[in-house]
């Protein structure tokens, strides 16, 4: 679904990914595990429309997309949840999530995709009316996925979404994005520092070292290998 | 009690134009963070567009809805042509860009126009007999500039809270990146900013021109004290812009009203000094919001 080839950005001078390789299948989870300043979120902005690239291609569904700008890549069925979360803090939930469907107009479309997001994450529905930065962290990582949900992603790109919030929670939102993966058949394209749990929901994953893949493979594979563990999965 | 409420009234109207002027910078300063100095120039300069169209036989109506189109059409062009270019970049830079705007439109419109006033108005809409109420007269023009602030104001309220393009609008002032991430045009929507902050400001400008004649400095003191009244509600708030244009309006008209006349224009200096004292307790001004650190 999304294959990535050779990718290389940098900021400024500084090179930032030199020669990312990676493929997200349809309907699969995949994580970029790799520390602090790997590459994992650059790799995510890169993907999004965010940065520009100077060399590569991103092939979406038969589609170069590198060098579209974000607008185009969300139409064409790519959403992302920032790090940081970037809800429109003074705005209402309710008006988050219709912002959220921006590319796809209002109208019966929208009410019938707002229940279903809303089913998802229930605890939204009472609060639809209420300025989302009151929110909790939980609720604020709740409404940016939400918000994604509203433009009928067909890939979803995560940075970071557990980051802030408790180890409970962290885990009750990953158990969430599975299901959620599984029942709307969303693929899923996941950074994490969490990895332990990260990548106990993904299909597959790959080790990122200083802008570039050092590793990929299956979950399970990830799993048993003694150095990820080491060094990514904690333990 | 009579006077004071007739010089209320009268605050009002001026101060109601004003706001106009104010709303158009706060849009344009919501956009892109422009503090447009020349908002003042471009009201001139898009009111001598209507000048000309009607000097060609036109009619007012249509004169003003070609004059606001080809404020809307300009704005956004000077958004994308120019202000694009330096945003980001430093506060220095886009004063600069401002002033720089404010030159431009002033010499071009002496270089068209001439540097001779010209007859504009007051308009069939704007002249007539006073309407009194209980022994308070609003005198037709006022009545006139209120009118068309109040549906104004009316119509960009609606533009912003229900529609979808309005909260789109919104949303690309409080967040770029969230905007973009959600699929919204970011470059588009600025430019729509300053189309609309342009146009509106060409609404100020007709209503001015009706008053005091159309000429290159008419806007001068208007756009100082929208300016004033654009701080004083806070920059990013239309809200703001049109309270701080009332506020104005019926500050300085009071103080003219019961300060003796030998003291000269002691009506400016008392509205600034309220603008002064308002600033001290709320440093954004009445509706502006603070900027909130995030940790």
């Amino acid at each position: 679904m999304l294959t990535l080839k050779d990718i290389h950005v940098s900021y400024g001078q500084a090179p930032a990914l030199h020669g990312v390789s990676l493929e997200v299948p349809e309907g699969h989870i995949v994580t970029l595990l790799g520390a602090n300043g790997s590459g994992k979120s650059t790799t995510i902005h890169a993907v999004a429309g965010l940065l520009p690239i100077q060399a590569g291609s991103i092939d979406f569904e038969g589609r170069e997309i590198a060098g579209l700008s974000t607008e185009a890549i969300v139409r064409l069925g790519i959403c992302a949840t920032p790090e940081g979360r970037q809800l429109f803090g003074e705005m209402t939930v309710l008006e988050n999530l219709r912002l959220g469907a921006y590319t796809q107009g209002e109208g019966k479309d929208f009410d019938e995709q707002l229940e279903r997001v809303l089913t998802y994450f229930p605890a939204l529905r009472e609060r639809l009316e209420l300025s989302s930065y009151l929110l909790s962290g939980g609720e604020q990582q709740m409404l940016v996925i939400g918000r994604a949900l509203m433009a009928r992603p067909r890939l979803l790109l995560m940075d970071e979404p557990s980051l802030g919030l408790a180890p409970l929670l962290a885990q009750e939102m990953f158990a969430g994005i599975m299901s959620l993966s599984k029942a709307e058949g969303i693929s899923v394209l996941l950074a994490e520092q969490a990895a332990d749990l990260a990548v106990g929901i993904s299909g597959y994953g790959y080790v990122l070292e200083v802008g570039k893949v050092v590793l990929g493979d299956t979950a399970r594979n990830l799993l048993d290998n003694e150095e990820v563990r080491s060094a990514y999965l904690g333990h | 009690m009579g006077l004071f409420l007739q010089q209320l009234i009268g605050g009002v109207a001026s101060g109601s134009m004003f706001a106009i002027l104010a709303l158009g910078i706060v849009l344009i300063y919501r956009s892109t963070g422009t503090l447009n100095f020349a908002q003042g120039q471009m009201a001139m300069f898009s009111t001598f567009i209507a000048w000309s169209a009607m000097s060609t036989g036109m009619g007012f109506w249509p004169a003003v809805l070609l004059t606001l189109l080809s404020a809307l059409a300009m704005g956004a062009l000077v958004e994308w042509l120019i202000v694009r270019r330096v945003e980001g970049t430093s506060d220095l830079n886009s004063l600069i860009v401002a002033m720089g705007l404010f030159l431009i439109f002033d010499g071009l419109a002496l270089y068209v126009w001439g540097p001779l006033p010209k007859s504009f108005g007051p308009f069939s809409f704007f002249s007539g007999g006073a309407s009194c109420v209980g022994g308070v007269c609003i005198g037709r023009l006022n009545l006139g500039i209120l009118v068309v602030s109040i549906v104004t104001t009316a119509l960009l309220y609606l533009l912003f809270q229900c529609t979808r393009f309005g909260l789109a609008l919104r949303a690309t002032a409080l967040n770029r990146p969230a905007s973009r991430l959600v699929g919204i045009p970011v470059g588009r929507m600025l430019s729509t900013g300053w189309g609309l902050g342009t146009a509106v400001g060409a609404i100020a400008g007709i209503l001015a021109a009706q008053s005091l004649g159309l000429e290159i400095r008419t806007m001068f003191f208007v756009v100082l004290f929208a300016l004033a009244a654009a701080v004083l509600g806070g920059l990013d708030s239309p809200v703001g812009a049109v309270v701080g244009g009332l506020i104005i309006g019926v500050v300085k008209n009071l103080a003219g009203t019961y300060t003796p006349s030998s003291v000269g224009s002691i009506d400016l200096a008392v509205a600034f000094a309220v603008i002064v004292l308002v600033l001290m307790v709320r440093p954004n001004g009445i509706f502006g919001r603070p900027v909130r650190m995030r940790v």
